[in-house]
């Protein structure tokens, strides 16, 4: 693990003198998170904020963005696919580690029930 | 009146209808639906039914200074295409011009509901002295430094104007206001940015941006000018509020930015409106006649006083060889093919 | 050492693995990238001064905003574009400066298209879409390629496309509806355009350097392939909207399932390109020049108001 090695980008050397890399996150509504969209040349993060709105939320919709120096990001090697590998059975966190319970609800003459199902009848009371 | 040249006065009260527009031009365009569909419907008709005709011509008159206004500075910010200080600035500019532009269309299309011509028509057709702009927007755009002070000065009146005008009976001016405050707020936000960074820099840049301070400051006048009509304007609530007041508050809204830069203010430039001189652009005296030169044409802005023929800048239709010049180059692909849509 | 990093990364590359910026990468990778990608900003950025000189000539303002937000899309995606470039340039230690000066020294080359003349309003057109058709196809193809930030960027630029796609057919078929003399005017500026068009997809042989980026799996596709489905897409619309394409040479062999047609001038559209010798390739680059010379006191301003904000 080090730093300056954001998932699309290089080392932390500007590219220019006086100007840094910031790294831009636009958020499309206060219900998503910030998603990295590129990066911005500037000699400030104001700057950096002013230009990236244009350069990155001129079309569809913002609420929020974040420019973040690329140097004060620490990231995950890229090609170090070893730090997220799941090699062993893992199913019993997962809903489709569960698929036979539907099948044992018929025994009790009864549905399974569903995420979805549940939202839905709750939230649309 | 600016809007339809001489001698085309639209019944008042027609709403939606743009009467008399026989002369083809709207249809020949051929882009009028999507404008319409993609504009911001203004609602001006309703006022406009039983208007009295001073207040109707007043209003026209503001609208055209509104739309001139946008649609020449986003011209002009358009030329900046690809030549801007940097990439990233570039794509950031574009966006303003695109939105002063945008602007026009939606005062343009306001005009049409009062029964004045199709937008592209009023837009692309119309002679400079029909024009309405201040001379600031039309002047070219020499460097960056006058680019960005002079944004950032017609971006502050802008504002000024608009928070005035949210207060306006004509349901079209105060609901577009509104909207166009919330974009201004980044283009002011952005000139203001630029302009403190220039003075903060020193050295050359701030030489350019005094330089460019001398070179804005003379049109200041002709830019605070609210037209032929403007007791009218005032007294019928369309815009209600003096311009003694709005300058006010532009100066409210510059000085601190100048300040901030390291710009000495320079004060205020003699309000051009209460002069009784023959002002005229560039400097030079008109004589008793006021043709204007490069457009050979006696603009209708003239008005006699005290027994001297005044003659005001922009607002008035009295404009420099900048526009036209602007204009010859905007109606080029239109001008030689007036059946064609395009 | 290099022998077993070179064997990991070309194992990436056949899984079908993205390779990202701080990875390590063989130099040859990295400068296959770098030539291809500095090019293609490049690119953007010149293609933006054919159809700049149209905005203020725009005929109504619909297409004045339109074409604005096309011009802006073009210096945007160079934008995009230059950051994958600059980060692959660092550690040759090359900046943005050293990138945009590589086109006044004619250090990196520009598409053929963006060193002709576009004069009339029909060339705004055809530009819109044709040449935007033709980098589209072009650009589509290089999506799945091997280098992650180049693949993103990509799909954001492709996305855009879809935009310019409509902008130019909206163009072309006011002109095809209108008068005489603006379909006239379609058809020069078709005949102008062609034999440039078919040349931007590159010479037909698989040159050593199109086969090593098919083995980085930086890109897929031969140019004659690109070519192929260029005319495949965009011939029978040209024909559709009553315009005739300039080549008696040009038609579908049913056999081969393949376009015949005549060869455009590779030696004199190559030179155009490799010796900026176009005629508006001096006049465009004087204008980038322009750009970044005239400009450059005002880069330099940001910088000093930066320091003089921290003291």
């Amino acid at each position: 693990m080090r730093s300056g090695g954001v998932a699309n980008g290089a080392g932390a050397a500007a590219s220019r003198p006086g100007h840094e890399v910031y790294e831009v996150f636009v958020q499309s509504s206060a219900l998503e998170p910030h998603t990295h969209v590129g990066s911005v040349l500037a000699p400030s993060a104001e700057w950096a904020l002013q230009v990236a709105r244009e350069n990155f939320a001129r079309r569809g919709t913002a609420v929020n963005l974040w420019v973040v120096r690329r140097r004060d990001i620490a990231a995950t090697p890229a090609d170090d696919g070893d730090f997220f590998v799941r090699e062993f059975d893992r199913t019993y966190r997962e809903v489709s580690g569960y698929s036979d319970n539907a099948r044992r609800w018929k025994r009790f003459k009864a549905r399974a029930m569903t995420m979805d199902e549940v939202m839905d009848d709750v939230r649309g009371g | 009146m600016c809007a339809g040249g001489e001698g085309k006065s639209a019944a008042p009260g027609a709403r939606g209808m743009a009467p008399e527009v026989s002369a083809a031009a709207p249809e020949a365009r051929g882009m009028a639906p999507e404008v319409s569909a993609a504009a911001p419907q203004p609602a001006v008709a309703p006022e406009a039914r039983g208007m009295a005709p001073e207040v109707r011509a007043a209003l026209v008159d503001l609208l055209c200074q509104l739309a001139d206004d946008e649609l020449t500075m986003g011209h002009r910010d358009s030329q900046w295409l690809g030549l801007a200080p940097d990439v990233e600035e570039d794509v950031a500019f574009s966006s303003i011009a695109q939105d002063e532009v945008g602007h026009a269309v939606y005062f343009f299309e306001a005009l049409r509901q009062l029964g004045e011509d199709h937008p592209d028509a009023l837009a692309f057709d119309r002679p400079p002295a029909a024009r309405r702009n201040a001379l600031l927007v039309e002047r070219s755009n020499s460097d960056w430094a006058y680019t960005v002070l002079r944004h950032f000065v017609y971006d502050a009146w802008d504002a000024v104007r608009l928070r005035a005008l949210t207060a306006s009976r004509v349901p079209a001016l105060a609901q577009g206001a509104v909207r166009m405050l919330r974009e201004e707020r980044y283009h002011l936000l952005h000139m203001e940015t630029w302009v403190r960074a220039l003075g903060q820099a020193g050295g050359e840049a701030l030489d350019r941006l005094t330089a460019a301070v001398r070179a804005v400051w003379p049109d200041l006048g002709d830019l605070f000018d609210l037209g032929a009509h403007a007791d009218t304007l005032l007294s019928a609530g369309v815009l209600p509020q003096p311009a003694d007041a709005l300058v006010r508050a532009w100066v409210a809204e510059v000085r601190p930015v100048f300040e901030a830069s390291g710009i000495p203010w320079p004060g205020l430039p003699d309000p051009a409106p209460a002069s009784t001189e023959v002002v005229v652009p560039g400097g030079a005296v008109v004589p008793g006649g006021a043709v204007v030169p490069g457009t050979g044409v006696v603009p209708d802005g003239v008005v006699v006083s005290g027994g001297r023929p005044v003659v005001f800048g922009g607002r008035r239709g009295v404009h420099t060889e900048a526009l036209d010049e602007l204009l010859g180059e905007m109606t080029q692909v239109s001008g030689p093919h007036p059946s064609a849509r395009w | 050492m290099t022998q077993t990093l070179y064997t990991r990364f070309m194992a990436r590359i056949e899984r079908g693995e993205k390779i990202e910026a701080a990875d390590w990468m063989p130099d040859d990778y990295r400068q296959l990238l770098l030539r291809l990608i500095h090019m293609h900003a490049v690119s953007e950025i010149m293609g933006a001064y054919p159809e700049k000189e149209w905005v203020p000539r725009a005929p109504t303002l619909r297409r004045k905003l339109s074409l604005m937000a096309k011009v802006q899309d073009e210096i945007g995606h160079g934008q995009l574009l230059l950051r994958v470039a600059e980060d692959l340039a660092e550690p040759l230690g090359r900046t943005r400066d050293d990138l945009m000066r590589d086109v006044m020294t004619g250090r990196v080359k520009f598409h053929n298209v963006f060193h002709l003349e576009a004069p009339t309003w029909a060339d705004a057109g055809i530009i819109g879409w044709l040449v935007d058709g033709a980098a589209i196809i072009t650009q589509t193809a290089l999506l799945d390629c091997s280098y992650g930030p180049y693949a993103r960027v990509l799909r954001r630029i492709c996305a855009e496309e879809s935009f310019h796609m409509q902008h130019g057919e909206s163009i072309i078929l006011t002109l095809a509806e209108g008068t005489p003399a603006q379909r006239e005017m379609l058809q020069e500026a078709l005949e102008r355009w062609w034999e440039a068009l078919l040349f931007f997809f590159g010479p037909p042989e698989v040159t050593a350097s199109a086969r090593k980026m098919m083995e980085y799996r930086i890109r897929s596709r031969t140019n004659e392939e690109l070519r192929q489905k260029f005319l495949s897409r965009y011939v029978p619309r040209i024909r559709a909207v009553g315009l005739r394409i300039p080549d008696s040479r040009l038609r579908f062999d049913e056999e081969t399932g393949r376009w015949t047609y005549t060869e455009p001038d590779w030696e004199r559209l190559g030179r155009m390109v490799r010796e900026n010798d176009g005629p508006k390739s001096r006049e465009r680059i004087g204008l980038r020049r322009r750009a970044h010379e005239e400009q450059a006191w005002v880069r330099d301003a940001l910088v000093r108001a930066g320091h003089a904000a921290m003291v």
